[in-house]
């Protein structure tokens, strides 16, 4: 409130609250937030090693793109991993009505969209393995491998996460903790998409091309 | 921001869900995706081919920013918008000026000027 001298007197709560009212899901939404950019330039280093590698003189004779993408299977993996972000909106639009069920629906949804897209793509994985083609075959193909398991283990560990939250949303209900946790899996998610139709283009699809 | 304190279901940040966007960014993205694997697969009479996957991908991303990430200059995400225009540049640096590098030293290595 203001005070006579044309001050403010800001009692108990003290400058900082006064002015920024402290808010913890506000805050840990953007520290997760900027924890995600970073771990985009994680990408930025494997998509900048693949672009340099991809040359098929770093093949050292051995496959190239055309060899070790899967197209039909990669659109699949791009429909499930749209799908999956989509029933976690589902979720999230259920969150802002306050209904349990509705998210416990759209996460029981986009848990098992996302296994569909981490199945896919181990079947992919499996049959390179099976053909003989491995990491470490040359500079390539390990860029290869090494972009597209990065992200296939963010997925793997975001189901882990949304596996997490169903239990917790199933007992504790809407808590502020359970709240911003499933605003930051949120980010992840969406995040984990964007990535994906990056590696789909720059990968899946110039090796059909 | 105070005021959602007592119902986090309050809070701006929950407040942003919006089925329509999810939907539109579900169907667009979709649409350019699957307009991107029938290009790939039969590129004839399409030119630079990459070139056009690549402002596909580039739209399907902004889509997702916006309509996924909600990314605005509201009050509630200004500052989630400001990061990533400013860490975007890093990303676009780190790959680009890797490749360039990488790019002009193959030009001038023996080996690969053989594979041409």
């Amino acid at each position: 409130m203001a005070t006579v001298s044309g001050g403010t007197d800001f009692g108990d709560t003290g400058l900082w609250e006064a002015h920024y009212h402290h808010d913890a899901i506000a805050t840990r939404t953007l520290g997760f937030w900027l924890y995600m950019l970073s771990d985009a330039m994680i990408f930025a280093g494997l998509f900048a090693a693949y672009g340099v590698l991809s040359h098929s003189y770093d093949a050292a004779g051995g496959p190239t793109l055309h060899a070790l993408v899967h197209p039909l299977s990669a659109y699949a993996e791009t429909l499930a991993v749209f799908a999956s972000v989509l029933a976690y909106g589902g979720a999230m639009v259920a969150l802002k009505r306050g209904s349990r069920t509705g998210v416990l629906a759209g996460l029981g949804a986009a848990l098992l969209l996302g296994a569909v897209f981490l199945g896919l793509e181990v079947q992919d994985f499996a049959a390179l393995f099976r053909a003989g083609i491995y990491p470490e075959d040359s500079g390539y193909v390990s860029a290869f491998f090494a972009l597209v398991m990065t992200h296939g283990l963010h997925m793997a560990f975001g189901l882990l996460w949304m596996a997490t939250m169903f239990v917790q949303v199933a007992i504790q209900g809407f808590t502020d903790k359970v709240v911003y946790r499933l605003l930051n899996l949120k980010l992840f998610w969406h995040f984990q998409a964007i990535l994906w139709v990056l590696v789909f283009t720059f990968v899946d699809m110039r090796g059909v091309v | 921001m105070a005021d959602g304190a007592h119902d986090p279901l309050n809070h701006p940040e929950v407040r942003l869900a919006s089925g329509r966007a999810y939907v539109a960014a579900f169907v667009i993205a979709t649409a350019l995706m699957t307009a991107a694997f029938f290009i790939a697969r039969h590129p004839q009479g399409v030119p630079h081919v990459m070139l056009v996957l690549s402002g596909g991908a580039a739209l399907a991303v902004a889509v997702q920013l916006l309509l996924l990430l909600r990314l605005d200059f509201s009050e509630t995400q200004i500052w989630t918008t400001v990061s990533f225009l400013l860490a975007f540049p890093l990303f676009v640096i780190a790959v680009g000026l890797s490749m360039w590098m990488f790019h002009s030293l193959d030009a001038r290595t023996m080996l690969m000027a053989l594979m041409r």
